[in-house]
């Protein structure tokens, strides 16, 4: 392929995809490695066809050899689905110092770096939605990229999300909101009995409260506005409110099988990839 | 009005303002200001945290600052500061300003007048009256006197129109004026002198003491003026000498200007401490001198700093004999146009028969071969010649034939003839310039030969009197003394029949030797002398007022300058005489030290000058400045990238095409067609004089370049050959200059192709005579009436163009069947080829090709072998234009051939 049409069809492809696929390199998958199922593509028999079947099955080469109309079987496809879940509220958009990546960015980059890695290991990832789609391989990281677009917002989920048992999910988002409403996911996760990963994703801006003087604070999703005289003279109990919500987040997320990440958007994506895939790569304690 | 040293306010009761800063200071204080605005995503967390300050955030005290000055300034600048440091005036009458306006306040008088205006403003703060003494007299001639009593307004317009004078300042006159003055009280008095003594400096001050106590102000002594001397010319160049008063070393620079203010040389005095003059010299070639109108002392103003040159410096005058008869007319074959064209960048050429030359007073004259003179004429010439005039002859056929006399050499009759087509010489090259003659330093170059040339009779002085020699050692320029001038003969001809010289660069150069040659004074000085053009005060050259007399010439050297008589430049045109203060004014003496009672000051700058726009402007800035920091604090970045984005220049704007270069249009043969407007006439113009190039490349040895579009009005037309011009309806006729320069161009050998392009139309005969059918037609008409156009006829059927390269018997283009006409008479000095060229047959559509080489145009009716056939006649065209008529000679091939005996 020559060089020109690799740089076009790289044009072609969204940034955080590029970025994703950039960051993948760069992270090894865990020595566990996840290459317990056979591959997915694999013939493994022919048997006549039964009503229900899909016609797309039908193999009509070697039908048109024997009488009987013969369906193409293949092996048992043993690939385990990896949920994501992405916080889409306008409390993401949010890079504390010009020029930061907001949130919304790292988080997305964080997703599609995972899901490049699965599915590399052969596995499958699907966003958490009403009618999910799996998506196997890496060629179709952009198709990712859009459904995430288009996932619902926490409060429209479908009432059963049909993970399967013992899925795994990953969850990336700030985690600032009132509990009111990641509890029930939380609830509905846990109902299901997935394994699940959180990855809290916060600016820098948010542990340190770095403004100075006389600031009114306005709230990105409606919640109203404070005035604070001297920010100086809260920081301490901010920070202080801060680590107790936290806490309060670690508690939630201290079940079996669940585990939490904290990160920063100044720090680098590939340190919190590789403890996510390690995560996602260790056996569930129930196993399977 | 409050004073505070240097330092006034007219409303004072405003500065009470600033009674109410700590207000504002504590306004500003207790108003803080606006917060800036967060977006911050875990508000929440901040809800309900108790803040441990209640007092609100400060004001930061810079900006408080920064905000307290704003407000002073406000306060300050309605308050109309004004610097005002003169403190000058004592008593309390009025006041009297004496000021010296003469010759050498010229190089101070923005100083001096500064001081004067100081000081009547400061009358004005104190409401005192003025009087003002001007120590000049006025350019109406009146004395000095002292003036009414006015209020300082009208004082200042009345010392805003005083100028200084180019004469010096009558000091005895004004003390006399002040002596007859009765005072009532007595007056403040300040004299703003220019620092010379002037002759009658301690009188003057005498009689200004009677009137009060008196402050005089002079500028430094560096500052004063300069008397430049009048140049003397030297053999080697030329001696200028200033004089100055006095004052510390210093290097003054004279420059000699032309006309147009341009510097031709310059010389370096060097003045010692306190040395009083200085002389130095300009070795300079003489002709660059010749050009010199006024000598100038560098960054000095004033008529004393000039001193302007007489006609006896100016360019020689040469004179060419007007000519009666022979080739005059045709510019390249005209004896007086190589002359004219080497002499008028050094020379005034002048063109008259010879007995008004005499009377023009030209220095040279030269008379080519073609002037006949009579015996009065000749008579007058030597006359003219013991007088110190150079005439200078040159050789030709009539000069061979006949000899002459007023010659330098005897000549012997008959000419030398050197190469040809019979005979085996070479022409002879340029050799040597012996050095005793006034060529002594030229380089003959090696391109200039002669090839026919008179002899002269050998003479035991020929060796003396050969200026310029031929390689084989014959005398081709000699000369020789005749009285107080110079008869010079050059041995060939003036236009380029004998001798290539006259087209070589040598030509000018020997000719530039021979005009310096000619007398350097004026002549006598004798009689009145009218005033042509006077200096001003600065030196600058006006026209003179109605109180400058005439000059008597016999007393010119001791005629002093004064309003009658303003230096300048003096006598009729061509013999100007000029009239330098630096030739009449004494040298300058420093004025002593005043007497008692005469305090002393430097002119500093006395003047008011308000002070509130300044506070105002720092305020607008400060404002700002506080705008700026107040949106930083709030959180707002300036976008200083996008503000230099904005003040970009949008876009460059294209240059536009540039003109035709004449000199590409000079370097190859090139088709012209002149654009009429129209886009689809000048279209096919183009290609069809491209095509017409491609056929004669492909066909002939004539390769023409690219065809050239022309607009008659503009470009210059001598370049092309041939020029096609198709009738165009409905444009506008040509300028009238277009029409001149058109007529020209056929006059000195171009053809002019005119086509109505209407044989379609109107079938039939082409006739020029009788009413024009067409509208092309009528343009045609008008235009030939415009050019004047010679008589016309139909193309005779053994006319060149029927076989100027191909046997043609008519001229067909997209049409065929019409008369095409040339001039009945073409001239000879064109070889017989007619100027003019006149058809209906829309030639350029039949050659035009398109890019592949696909002609564009149909013709009618005759198909390809037509087109072949306009071919041929464009050919034919461009052939005869180019070759002239030496096809003519067949004309007698059929008889040649039947006395052969075929």
């Amino acid at each position: 392929m020559s060089v020109g049409r690799a740089e076009r069809l790289a044009a072609r492809l969204p940034a955080p995809v590029v970025a994703a696929l950039r960051i993948a390199d760069t992270v090894a998958f865990g020595a566990h490695g996840l290459r317990r199922a056979g591959p997915g593509y694999a013939f493994w028999q022919y048997r006549p066809y039964a009503l229900g079947d899909p016609a797309r099955s039908v193999d009509w080469r070697r039908s048109a050899r024997e009488d009987r109309i013969l369906v193409r079987e293949r092996e048992r496809e043993a690939a385990q689905t990896v949920w994501f879940w992405e916080d889409r509220s306008a409390s993401m958009d949010y890079g504390g110092a010009p020029g930061r990546e907001t949130k919304a960015e790292r988080a997305r980059l964080l997703v599609l770096a995972a899901a490049v890695l699965l599915m590399r290991a052969d596995e499958q990832i699907a966003p958490i939605g009403p009618s999910p789609i799996r998506y196997r391989h890496e060629r179709q990281l952009t198709a990712v990229d859009l459904a995430l677009d288009r996932a619902p917002p926490v409060d429209r989920l479908p009432p059963d999300l049909a993970l399967g048992r013992h899925a795994q999910a990953v969850l990336v988002g700030d985690f600032l909101d009132d509990e009111r409403e990641l509890v029930p996911l939380f609830r509905r996760l846990d109902h299901e009995r997935a394994r699940v990963h959180l990855v809290q994703v916060l600016d820098p801006a948010e542990r340190d409260l770095p403004m100075r003087g006389r600031c009114r604070f306005e709230g990105m999703e409606g919640e109203g506005s404070l005035l604070v005289q001297r920010v100086g003279g809260i920081r301490t109990a901010y920070r202080e409110r801060l680590r107790a919500h936290n806490a309060g987040l670690e508690r939630r997320a201290a079940r079996p099988g669940w585990t939490l990440i904290r990160h920063w958007t100044d720090s680098s994506p590939a340190a919190v990839l590789s403890a996510l895939t390690r995560q996602l790569a260790e056996r569930p304690p129930g196993g399977c | 009005m409050l004073t505070i040293g240097g330092l006034a306010f007219a409303a004072p009761w405003l500065l009470l303002g600033l009674a109410a800063l700590p207000a504002v200071w504590w306004l500003l204080r207790l108003l803080p200001p606006r917060p800036r605005t967060v977006r911050f995503p875990a508000v929440r967390l901040l809800f309900g945290l108790r803040q441990e300050e209640r007092t609100s955030e400060r004001t930061p005290i810079w900006m408080l600052l920064l905000r307290i000055a704003i407000a002073a300034l406000a306060i300050i600048a309605a308050a109309e500061p004004i610097l005002a440091p003169g403190n000058l005036l004592t008593g309390r009458g009025p006041v009297l300003i004496a000021i010296d306006d003469g010759w050498a306040s010229a190089a101070d008088w923005p100083v001096l007048r500064e001081a004067a205006l100081g000081t009547v403003e400061e009358a004005g703060r104190t409401g005192r009256t003025v009087r003002l003494l001007a120590l000049a007299p006025d350019a109406a001639g009146a004395r000095p006197a002292i003036g009414d009593a006015m209020p300082p307004e009208a004082a200042a317009a009345a010392l805003a129109e005083l100028e200084p004078k180019p004469w010096p300042p009558d000091r005895g006159a004004a003390a006399e004026a002040l002596d007859g003055f009765g005072t009532a009280e007595t007056a403040a008095v300040v004299w703003v002198a220019d620092g010379l003594d002037h002759g009658s400096a301690d009188r003057f001050a005498r009689s200004l003491r009677r009137l009060g106590p008196v402050d005089m102000i002079r500028p430094a002594v560096g500052d004063r003026a300069h008397l430049l001397r009048p140049a003397t010319r030297e053999p080697a160049g030329v001696r200028v000498a200033v004089e100055r008063a006095g004052g510390p070393a210093a290097t003054v620079l004279v420059d000699a200007l032309d006309g147009n203010g341009r510097r031709l040389a310059t010389a370096e005095l060097a003045f010692a401490a306190d040395e009083r003059r200085a002389e130095g010299g300009i070795g300079s070639p003489g002709e660059l001198l010749n050009r010199t109108e006024r000598f100038q002392v560098r960054d000095s103003r004033g008529a004393g700093s000039v001193a302007l040159v007489g006609d006896g410096w100016r360019r020689r005058k040469v004179g060419l004999a007007a000519q009666a008869v022979g080739t005059a007319g045709h510019p390249l074959l005209d004896d007086l146009h190589y002359l004219r064209s080497a002499l008028a960048p050094f020379a005034d050429v002048v063109e008259a028969p010879v007995p008004d030359l005499l009377d023009a007073d030209v220095d040279v004259l030269a008379l080519t071969d073609a002037t006949e003179l009579g015996d009065g004429a000749r008579d007058a010439l030597a006359a003219w010649l013991g007088a110190g005039g150079v005439l200078l002859r040159f050789a030709g056929p009539r000069l061979a034939e006949a000899g002459g006399e007023l010659l330098p050499v005897a000549v012997r009759k008959g000419e030398r003839q050197l190469g040809g087509a019979l005979s085996w010489t070479r022409p002879q090259r340029f050799g040597t310039f012996p050095g005793t003659g006034p060529f002594a330093g030229l380089r003959p170059s090696s391109d200039v030969s002669v090839a026919r040339q008179v002899l002269a009779e050998p003479a035991p002085d020929l060796p003396d009197r050969t200026w310029a020699l031929l390689e084989d050692g014959v005398a081709v320029v000699t000369g020789a003394r005749s009285g107080a001038g110079w008869t010079v003969l050059v041995h060939t001809s003036a236009n380029a029949d004998w001798s290539n010289l006259a087209l070589s660069g040598l030509y000018p150069l020997m000719l530039r030797r021979l005009v310096e040659l000619g007398g350097t004074d004026a002549g006598p000085v004798s009689g009145r002398l009218e005033p042509a053009r006077v200096l001003d005060g600065y030196g600058r050259l006006t026209e003179p007022g109605p109180m400058v007399l005439p000059i008597d010439g016999g007393r010119l050297d001791a005629t002093r300058p004064g309003p009658s008589a303003p230096p300048g430049l003096y006598g009729r045109a061509g013999a100007r005489h000029a009239f330098n203060l630096g030739a009449a004014a004494a040298g300058p003496t420093l004025l002593g030290a005043p007497p008692d009672g005469v305090g002393e000051r430097a002119p500093t700058s006395l003047r008011e000058r308000p002070l509130w726009p300044f506070a105002l402007l720092i305020c607008l800035l400060l404002l700002l400045a506080d705008g700026i920091a107040a949106l930083g604090y709030r959180g707002y970045r300036l976008r200083i990238a996008a503000l230099a984005a904005c003040a970009l220049p949008l876009a460059l704007v294209p240059g536009t095409p540039a003109a035709a270069d004449d000199r590409d249009a000079a370097a190859e043969v090139r088709l012209a067609y002149v654009v009429t407007g129209d886009i689809s006439i000048d279209t096919t113009s183009r290609a069809g004089l491209l095509g017409l190039s491609r056929v004669l490349g492909t066909r002939t040895s004539v390769e023409p370049g690219e065809p050239a579009a022309v607009d008659v009005e503009r470009d210059e037309l001598a370049f092309y050959p041939v020029l096609y011009w198709p009738m165009a309806p409905g444009r506008d006729d040509p300028s009238d200059s277009a029409h001149a320069r058109l007529a020209r161009y056929v006059a000195l050998g171009g053809m002019l192709v005119l086509d109505t392009r209407d044989h379609g139309a109107v079938a039939g005969r082409f006739d020029l005579r009788g009413r024009a059918t067409t509208p092309e037609r009528a343009r045609l008409l008008r235009l030939l009436a415009g050019l004047r156009a010679p008589p016309l006829g139909p193309v005779a059927p053994d006319h060149v163009l029927t076989r100027a390269f191909y046997l043609l018997r008519d001229f067909p283009g997209r049409y065929a069947g019409g008369t095409v006409w040339v001039e009945r008479r073409a001239s000879v000095l064109n070889d017989r080829v007619p100027g003019y060229v006149i058809g209906p047959h829309d030639w350029a559509a039949a050659w035009a090709e398109d890019r592949f080489g696909r002609p564009m145009h149909a013709v009618y009716p005759g198909g390809e072998r037509q087109r072949e056939m306009a071919f041929r006649f464009g050919v034919n065209l461009v052939m005869h234009a180019l070759t002239g008529n030496y096809k003519a000679d067949q004309v007698h091939v059929p008889a040649v051939l039947e006395r052969l005996g075929e």
